[in-house]
């Protein structure tokens, strides 16, 4: 029972933001969550319209969308309330633009900017953030980092 | 009469016994001379016949040996049914439907701790009625298989046993699976084994076979860039009439399914859009998709094609109730532009510098690009989308409008693909030409032989297993253009640093063992897949940089959780024959049904 609790705690403070968005008139979506606070969980939930769950270790809380369509995000907060990895898996694309925030653009650069001589999974690997995106139609799955914001003692290896 | 012949069979000391009192009088005196008394040693019995019918009686015998002057005489008694004469021996079947198995017993009346046992089957009468046989399918192509089943009705005990013979061309003649090498129609029929009286026939028509190769070619696309890319050139037609385009530099892509060509305009293809009907709505709406591939999303129209494939045509799809194909014309001017929520989902590949290619021809597992997912749930995905004047909203989409895979509109030839390219030589090489095979096990140049047989999951999956890990969410895939493994455990496979970072870039030739398996270890196939990587700095270089073809390409792959992938792509197929087999659709005389990949 305790977890079923826990959704629906979720989703009224998403509801709560959702509204508090609609009255201040502030535009909406809110483009989040990757590099931004954890607030930005709220809002990918409430513009995904998913069910959230969140699990809390000592070094992240780990929330875990659950898209309707099908899709799972899941967003890693730091102790510092910062979202420093996104990972995702499901029958289509997430809003990546809502998932990764700024660094999509950052992304869509770097995929640009590669000489990838055709097509394939996207691997991008540079200071500032790290890209994976792998599987086929009907089934992807992939991740996104920041690496100056990883914890330390975090396995990257865990975001996923 | 079968009384004395059975006696007669039995051993001459039986016989003088049992005849004691009308026979020899002599041999009863000697053995008076020397036994003060008689006993009985044993008492066999024999029935003829042992199978009968209800109601039918089976004469029994006893034959009763034993020393000194014993008597022969014996009580009948039966157990599990019927009657007996307790001294005739006479067994009477009874009445009934099920089959019986009685047990008949003589008693020596001398010594009733004497007896002998006989069986008999009571069965009710076996008769075969009729015979009614059947071929599917019913019309092949010269060199194809069919199978060839039969229905046998009867009563009672009767055998379901057929001999299938042909008037031409050749049948197993247990199995019924049949073939023909000469255009003709050809009478097969089955002969019941119990009843040779009773015998069904059926049709099968043979013609010359379609030509279902259509070449494909590796080299560098119209961008000039390409590697690693197997291009085909097709042609499509407005459906129902002639009026047709051939495209050129399609990729020909086991890792997706549907045709998506990219439009004339600024889609930079090579498509006339205008040729081609909207598929539309409910309320008159086209409809726009977006296709999701791996590194990106595809925005344009659906619309209805004939697609010609080497010498087949794709008309029409399973279910429709319109002619033609449902494609996707990539950059179609006629529906709005992308909206926000399929730009969102990835880089956006709508234009030929992005794809690099006029088109992709996607003949994977699935029989449509997305399936059950876009046809009905709690909200629709961001795939297929209404586009009500300049606005698209998510929709809906049934099965028989979606993207359909091309090789599922062929008359025949539609149950998968056969790609085989030659090897390639280490370093690489400018160009390659090989073929893509429409059908699997339907002519004699797609047929399985050896290859061996991988089950794919629902995901169309299979598992790879390399570097002890079990990657279950691994595949083949000529639409990706390298390997792309996770390089844990060897790190000499760094990631190039340089323009190529998609690539990895080891100092020397590295040479790796996998192992492939069936989702889920199914059916038990397992093959080794060793392959090699190279630098890819220097082979993209080689021969001045026009090198199209690498069989060492390999590059980086995302991981993810318990579901390791390993994509097997473009360098894996130089120098072997893959299959692509679709979803539910059987391969004749080999009891195998996709999705599988076999190489």
């Amino acid at each position: 029972m305790k977890p079923r609790i826990a959704v629906q705690m979720r989703t009224d403070s998403a509801l709560f933001l959702l509204l508090l968005n609609t009255l201040l008139a502030v535009p909406f979506p809110v483009w989040a969550s990757l590099g931004d606070n954890v607030t930005s969980v709220q809002s990918d939930n409430a513009h995904m319209k998913g069910t959230l769950r969140s699990v809390a270790t000592q070094r992240y809380v780990k929330h875990e969308i659950q898209v309707p369509t099908g899709q799972i995000v899941r967003e890693f907060v730091s102790p510092d309330g910062n979202v420093f990895g996104v990972a995702w898996e499901g029958p289509y694309q997430p809003d990546l633009q809502q998932v990764l925030g700024s660094y999509f653009e950052q992304m869509k650069q770097a995929v640009a900017s590669q000489r990838r001589h055709g097509r394939g999974p996207i691997s991008i690997e540079t200071s500032g953030l790290v890209f994976q995106q792998g599987g086929h139609p009907r089934n992807f799955h992939g991740r996104a980092y920041a690496p100056a914001m990883v914890p330390h003692g975090v396995d990257v290896a865990e975001i996923q | 009469m079968r009384i004395p012949r059975v006696l007669a069979a039995v051993c001459c000391v039986a016989i003088q016994v049992a005849c004691g009192g009308g026979g020899s009088g002599s041999s009863a005196s000697v053995y008076n001379s020397t036994n003060t008394s008689s006993s009985i040693a044993a008492v066999s019995v024999t029935c003829s016949p042992t199978s009968i019918l209800p109601q039918q009686t089976s004469q029994c015998s006893a034959s009763v040996s034993g020393a000194g002057n014993f008597s022969s005489p014996v009580t009948w008694t039966v157990s599990g049914g019927g009657t007996i004469g307790p001294n005739s021996g006479l067994f009477t079947a009874p009445d009934g439907q099920s089959t019986l198995q009685v047990t008949v017993t003589a008693t020596s009346t001398q010594d009733t701790t004497k007896s002998g046992s006989a069986a008999i089957t009571v069965a009710p009468a076996s008769t075969v009625d009729s015979v009614n046989a059947t071929c599917n399918p019913s019309n092949i192509q010269d060199g194809q298989l069919t199978a060839c089943t039969v229905v046998v009705d009867g009563t009672g005990n009767f055998s379901p046993n057929v001999t299938w013979t042909a008037s031409g061309g050749t049948i197993n003649p247990t199995t019924g699976i049949y073939t023909s090498n000469t255009p003709g129609s050809y009478a097969i029929t089955a002969t019941s084994q119990q009843d040779s009286t009773k015998t069904a026939t059926a049709s099968v028509t043979v013609v010359n076979g379609a030509d279902n190769v259509l070449p494909i070619a590796v080299d560098a696309g119209p961008t000039n860039n390409y590697v690693n890319g197997a291009f085909a050139t097709l042609t499509v037609c407005t459906p129902g009439t002639s009026t047709c385009q051939t495209i050129d530099h399609v990729l020909v892509d086991t890792g997706s399914v549907g045709l998506r060509l990219l439009s004339q305009g600024t889609a930079s293809g090579k498509l006339d859009p205008a040729a081609y009907p909207l598929q539309s709505d409910g309320s008159g709406n086209p409809i726009g998709q977006c296709n999701q591939f791996v590194d990106g999303v595809t925005w344009g129209s659906v619309s209805l094609a004939t697609i010609r494939m080497a010498g087949e045509t794709a008309s029409t799809i399973p279910n429709a109730t319109v002619p033609g194909v449902p494609i996707q014309i990539i950059g179609d001017p006629r529906v709005p532009s992308a909206p926000s929520s399929c730009l969102s989902s990835g880089v956006d590949e709508s234009d030929l510098t992005a794809l690099g290619a006029y088109g992709v021809l996607g003949v994977g597992s699935f029989e449509q690009d997305c399936g059950p997912g876009c046809v009905s749930g709690t909200s629709a995905p961001n795939v297929y989308y209404s586009c009500a004047g300049a606005t698209c909203t998510p929709t809906f989409q049934g099965l028989a409008q979606q993207i359909t895979n091309p090789v599922r509109g062929l008359p025949a030839d539609n149950n998968g693909v056969l790609i085989q390219l030659p090897s390639v030589p280490s370093g690489g090489t400018t160009t390659v030409s090989g073929n893509l095979i429409f059908g699997i096990g339907t002519q004699t140049n797609n047929a399985l032989g050896s290859a061996t047989v991988f089950d794919t999951d629902a995901n169309a999956y299979f598992t790879s297993v390399f570097n002890g890990q079990s990657n279950s969410c691994s595949y083949i895939d000529s639409g990706s253009n390298a390997y792309f493994f996770q390089s844990d455990g060897y790190p000499e496979l760094v990631t190039c640093s340089g323009l190529n970072p998609s690539f990895y870039c080891p100092a020397s030739l590295v040479t790796l063992p996998a192992q492939n398996q069936s989702a889920g270890n199914t059916n038990g196939a397992s093959a080794t897949a060793t392959f090699n990587v190279g630098n890819a700095d220097t082979l993209l270089t080689n021969g001045n940089s026009t090198y199209t073809a690498f069989s060492e390409l390999a590059g980086p792959n995302s991981p993810i959780g318990n579901c390791g992938s390993f994509d097997w792509g473009l360098s894996f197929f130089y120098g072997r024959s893959v299959f692509t087999a679709i979803e539910q659709q059987s391969v004749t005389g080999t009891g195998l049904t996709g999705p599988f990949w076999a190489y």
